[in-house]
């Protein structure tokens, strides 16, 4: 692991193989880009909520696939017919 | 100069996405756009009725969400429950909590023996949230707490309570403030990690007519 001379890393894929890492605000920093899609099934299943997204962090070369899938438990309880 | 920490193997990994989250914003914009065009009631729809639909739907709200994201570092998903209460068109409340489901590929477990995994309870969290949508300017407020309820052996939680304080405002209608939840949402998503921070979990539906949105606050 990198470590500066305070004793600190600098080391920002360092999580891989510690458990506990000090560092400066750097050890955190990233860039990269991050594209997602959200839909919404309507007017049948008004209540969902689906998510994909990818993510692309330059610095630490790592690609990232995401998804989400939300049930408004509410809104369907509510939507059911009434008899 | 500040020191930070970071905490555990897997689920700290760094905050990769902060800054970039636009255009996963306007795609969800031009997602979205259409969805409020198939909703639209017409030109008779006033400004008013239109700011209406963008605050909070006073009542209770309860949802759920299954999330998770996958990468060279491995696995994590989480299944988050939230209920909430909204007081006003204004202010509102939201609890939850998420159960993580966390695999590590051998090889970071050979580096780091202990590194995050297994499944478990995260932080709970509760959110007190402030919304006040305008012709011209939005503005929401969310001061999120974050108990220290997760397993901090699995890396759950760092195991101190937390809080964080969000302020978000956007212009123009409708349209560009579900932009930006979103953009929260998506950086929740992608921030698979901690970084002295406990996690929310889901929450509740916060505007009026279908436009009903689960946040997972993990940031």
């Amino acid at each position: 692991m990198k470590c500066a001379a305070n004793g600190t890393s600098t080391n920002r894929k360092g999580y891989t193989s510690a458990s506990v890492q000090s560092g400066g605000a750097s050890l955190t920093r990233d860039n990269g880009f991050n594209a997602g899609l959200e839909v919404k099934p309507r007017p049948y299943l008004a209540y969902l909520d689906l998510e994909v997204a990818y993510s692309r962090s330059v610095p630490l070369q790592l690609n990232s696939f995401s998804f989400g899938i939300s049930v408004d438990i509410g809104s369907l309880l509510r939507s059911r017919p009434q008899h | 100069m500040r020191n930070i920490k970071l905490y555990g193997g897997y689920l700290n990994w760094l905050p990769c996405f902060s800054r970039c989250t636009m255009l996963s914003s306007f795609l969800v914009l031009f997602a979205g756009a259409s969805a409020t065009q198939a909703q639209t009631p017409g030109p008779a729809a006033t400004a008013s009725t239109a700011k209406l639909q963008e605050a909070f739907s006073p009542g209770w709200g309860f949802g759920m969400k299954f999330e998770g994201s996958s990468s060279g570092d491995g696995t994590i998903t989480d299944l988050a429950t939230g209920v909430g209460y909204n007081f006003s068109h204004h202010f509102g409340v939201d609890l939850g909590v998420p159960y993580y489901f966390v695999g590590t590929p051998s090889l970071i477990k050979q580096k780091n023996p202990s590194a995050v995994s297994g499944n478990g309870l995260g932080s709970f969290g509760a959110d007190l949230k402030w919304n006040f949508p305008g012709k011209t300017l939005n503005y929401a407020s969310t001061i999120h707490l974050g108990a220290p309820t997760g397993d901090t052996k699995k890396g759950l939680s760092t195991g101190h309570a937390t809080w964080n304080w969000s302020n978000t405002s956007s212009m123009g209608g409708a349209t560009s403030r579900r932009s930006s939840t979103v953009e929260r949402e998506t950086q929740f998503r992608t921030r698979a990690f901690f970084i002295g921070h406990s996690h929310p979990s889901a929450t509740t539906p916060r505007s009026k007519q279908g436009q009903k949105w689960i946040r997972a606050l993990l940031v």
